[in-house]
């Protein structure tokens, strides 16, 4: 609760402080108050982060940087602004959280962002200038080019340091880049937009670009927080059929994490990640539908279970990807006499590979080195032996 | 080829005409605002408008409304009512009517449209400053809250009067439930003045970078609402499987869903607490997944073992979605579905003994209750509405609550829909029609639950 209204309170210290910095930058240009509020509204907007689809969470930070650069007369102010923002931001994070692990790395990389920022908008004003182009259009151009040049700094860093590059395909990596579109772009644009407003307007421009914000913000925070609980739908439904009695315990679970760690071998897209870990939780849900709970669990795999599991999951059509990949778990990956069946996707054959190998482990007791054995041997049809050969890389076997 | 209404044909006419004309005169007085923002403006409502997002809650009105005040300022007096009135005749046509061929939405949101359009352009046309200047800023503002709200009443009253002239129901929408709409009207029409005020001071810029934002707030928000819908969906899916487990409860969850709705609706819940209730009744069974289906068709008299292996069910919901945060509210409500009025029964958080369990606990319980009679069970056939009723009632103050077993019997009486056998009046004539059809699949001579029996209550397994 207390949490609750102390992020109402940066809330409205950040729309105070631009309204002062609003007022007082009238006065004078680029005086020690300007920066100084400038600083302030950086610091305070700071505290506030938005989650993203790549999880990262973005600061608010970003929309006072956008909107700062433009303000301020020279790079000399812009360099001050961010600088004693920044640090005045870490000493309230400090004052509100103690300590925080990994909080330079984060300040470095977050420095580097607006650093990166705006070195992109001055040199396209500069340019601009010399091009005399100016008015909306030009502004417009600023913006967008500004955007989609920090969306890819950002994106790389962040690709760089979680997954390395690696052999990852170009076309890969600007799919990782450029998850995080929707909110960098509601960043730039309410940052934009006071920029845009403020000499002119005044304080109004703070209802107009911060009230669209919130509106967003909350979008947001709404939309992400049900996709985590949603998440936790999933596993703890997963977990019915163990509870009754009719699955091991433990087996989706532990398929779960065997299917992420090879969906990631695989180079697989976070998006298809998170469908690959519902499909290996819910796999065999079908068994809580089988009426006879003896043949339930003798079934322990079988294309009618695969169809029973899927028709479960294909009731919400939100699922109907994962929906697929369970009905198709069970197909063999290729057919005698004939190539690899494009039909049953990667994910679908991960599932399979993951599922028995779990199975084989906590079921039938086997040795790490003896299940791989197994699984090589049933490569002919149905355990694709790419897929065995990563799973025996993440095993350690 | 669907019949025709002539009612619905002759209001949907009489709307769509209206709008016609008032677009026809407004031609006649005022002149169209030919300029490059008029298409933005028209594209940006008619994005919005056929893509509103239907969540919950009062903090979002449709960004359209905002779009709609902000082109009446930014055209100004002589050109606003015209200029939005074809935006809004643009936005009226939407392709998902046509393709279901829903001609009367069509004619009838279009002259509702129009009308609304014309109805918050004129209020601001009338109060806004002669000259557009920071000074002026707050005048402009005002001018375009107070036409948003114009705009809002227009639409919400039009709505109301078409549903219920058209479709003859009285119950669509309270007139008090537009008091909640005129807040966010407030906001959206104060920001769009504002807006329409910037872009007339500032340049067109600001125009596409507010609307970047609202559009990805409402890609957001529409995710969001997509998401809620499939996290039901899935619930929902579950309970098929359970379904598909003992068959005797198929539909008993979406009934029980159903009767709860109407009991809460009567009773005065609204919004949150009437969806809570539903999706309490949505998930109340799923514990019973866990429990071994041989027992669930189980025909005769049940052991003292899997009898209480049996009211197991009630608090294994809480056991298997105990750790999903937003249904933890309705999880206690689940759990109290067999929690008695009177402190008796069983369950888990949502019930404790000798403790009177929370009212939506009450609500389900009667709706639970009225369905398992009123529908066949492996034990017995369905029993008549009547019977049901009867019995409910004579358990109400010690299983029931009395204020749910009449709000029950009320809305069933207003909505006019009759439930369970047509013949079959009491528990003693089931069992003994059961016991002789052989062709009924689960003879079930014995009582309910063998403990129950002995004090008369009213039990159901389900």
């Amino acid at each position: 609760m207390a949490e609750r209204y102390l992020r109402y309170a940066v809330w409205l210290l950040v729309a105070l402080s631009l309204a002062a910095g609003s007022f007082w930058g009238q006065l004078a240009e680029d005086s020690w108050y300007e920066i100084g509020l400038w600083a302030a509204a950086l610091a305070l907007a700071d505290q506030i982060r938005v989650e993203a689809p790549s999880s990262a969470r973005h600061a608010v930070s970003l929309a006072v940087a956008v909107a700062a650069i433009p303000s301020l007369s020279d790079a000399w102010s812009v360099a001050a602004v961010f600088a004693f923002g920044l640090a005045a931001s870490r000493i309230i994070m400090g004052w509100i959280h103690g300590p925080i692990p990994g909080a330079l790395s984060t300040f470095v990389r977050q420095a580097a962002g607006l650093a990166f920022l705006a070195t992109i908008d001055l040199s396209l004003f500069a340019l601009f200038d010399a091009l005399a182009f100016e008015g909306s259009g030009a502004a417009l151009v600023a913006v967008a080019v500004a955007l989609v040049l920090w969306l890819f700094f950002d994106g790389l860093v962040r690709v760089y340091l979680e997954h390395g590059l690696g052999d990852m395909s170009i076309p890969f990596i600007i799919r990782l880049m450029w998850r995080d579109w929707p909110v960098v772009a509601s960043l730039f644009g309410s940052g934009a937009l006071f920029g845009a407003a403020y000499p002119i307007l005044g304080w109004w421009s703070v209802p107009l670009s911060v009230v669209p914000y919130v509106f967003t913000h909350v979008a947001f925070s709404r939309y992400f927080g049900a996709r985590r609980t949603y998440g936790q739908m999933i596993r703890a439904l997963s977990r019915i059929a163990e509870i009754a009695g009719i699955s091991d315990e433990g087996h989706a679970d532990s398929t779960a994490s065997l299917c992420l760690a090879i969906g990631l071998m695989a180079g697989m897209h976070p998006d298809e990640l998170t469908e690959l870990e519902y499909a290996a939780l819910l796999h065999d849900i079908g068994r809580v539908s089988v009426s006879d709970p003896s043949l339930s669990l003798a079934t322990h795999q079988s294309a009618e279970l695969a169809t029973l599991s899927a028709a479960i999951i294909g009731q919400a059509s939100y699922l109907n990807g994962v929906a697929e990949i369970v009905a198709n778990q069970y197909m063999p990956y290729r057919q005698p006499g004939q190539g690899s069946d494009p039909e049953v996707g990667v994910a679908s054959r991960i599932v399979r590979v993951a599922a028995e190998y779990d199975r084989l482990i906590h079921e039938r007791e086997l040795r790490e080195l003896d299940a791989i054995e197994v699984l090589h041997r049933g490569s002919a049809y149905d355990y694709d032996p790419e897929i065995v050969l990563m799973l025996r890389e993440v095993v350690g076997a | 080829m669907p019949r025709i209404d002539l009612n619905r044909l002759f209001i949907g006419g009489l709307y769509a005409l209206s709008g016609a004309a008032a677009i026809v005169w407004l031609a006649q007085v005022e002149s169209f605002p030919l300029t490059l923002t008029w298409p933005v403006f028209a594209a940006a409502f008619v994005y919005f408008h056929w893509q509103s997002v239907e969540v919950n809650d009062r903090l979002l009105a449709s960004p359209s409304v905002m779009v709609i005040l902000t082109a009446a300022v930014v055209f100004g007096p002589g050109q606003a009512m015209l200029g939005t009135a074809v935006m809004a005749a643009l936005g009226a046509i939407n392709p998902a009517d046509i393709r279901r061929r829903r001609i009367f939405q069509l004619f009838a949101n279009f002259g509702q449209l129009v009308l609304s359009a014309v109805m918050g352009s004129w209020l601001v046309e009338l109060t806004l400053p002669a000259s557009i200047a920071p000074a002026t800023m707050t005048t402009v503002a005002l001018a375009s809250a107070i036409g948003a709200v114009g705009y809002g009443v227009v639409n919400i009253c039009l709505v109301i009067a078409g549903i219920r002239l058209a479709l003859r129901r009285q119950n669509v929408w309270p007139w008090s439930g537009m008091a909640r709409l005129i807040p966010s009207n407030l906001i959206m029409g104060f920001l769009g003045g504002l807006l329409g005020a910037t872009m007339v001071l500032v340049g067109p810029v600001t125009l596409p970078l507010i609307l970047v934002v609202f559009f990805v707030g409402h890609l957001s928000m529409d995710s969001y609402a997509r998401l809620r819908e499939a996290q039901l969906d899935t619930l929902a899916g579950f309970t098929k499987a359970l379904e598909a487990k003992d068959p005797y409860t198929a539909g008993h969850t979406e009934r029980v869903a159903y009767f709860s709705q109407l009991i809460g609706v009567e009773m005065g819940f609204k919004g949150a607490d009437l969806e809570r209730i539903r999706v309490a009744a949505l998930i109340h069974d799923i514990g019973k997944l866990a429990i071994p289906s041989d027992l669930l068709r189980k025909q005769g008299r049940l052991t003292t073992d899997e009898y209480d292996l049996m009211q197991d069910h009630a608090h294994m919901v809480e056991e298997v979605l105990g750790e999903v945060e937003f249904l933890r509210p309705m999880l206690e409500i689940a759990s109290g579905h067999h929690s008695h009025f009177d402190g008796a029964g069983y369950g888990g958080s949502g019930h404790t003994e000798g403790e009177r369990p929370g009212i939506e606990a009450r609500v389900l319980a009667v709706a639970d209750a009225f369905d398992a009679m009123t529908s066949t069970r492996p034990y017995r056939k369905a029993l008549t509405q009547k019977y049901a009723l009867a019995e409910l009632k004579d358990k109400a103050g010690t299983q029931f609550d009395p204020h749910c077993v009449e709000a029950l019997e009320a809305a069933l009486e207003r909505t006019g829909e009759v439930y369970g056998s047509t013949v079959i009046e009491s528990d003693e004539v089931a069992r003994k029609i059961a016991e002789r059809n052989v062709n009924f699949e689960a003879p079930a001579p014995e009582p309910l639950v063998a403990e129950d029996t002995s004090d008369g209550r009213t039990a159901s397994r389900g």
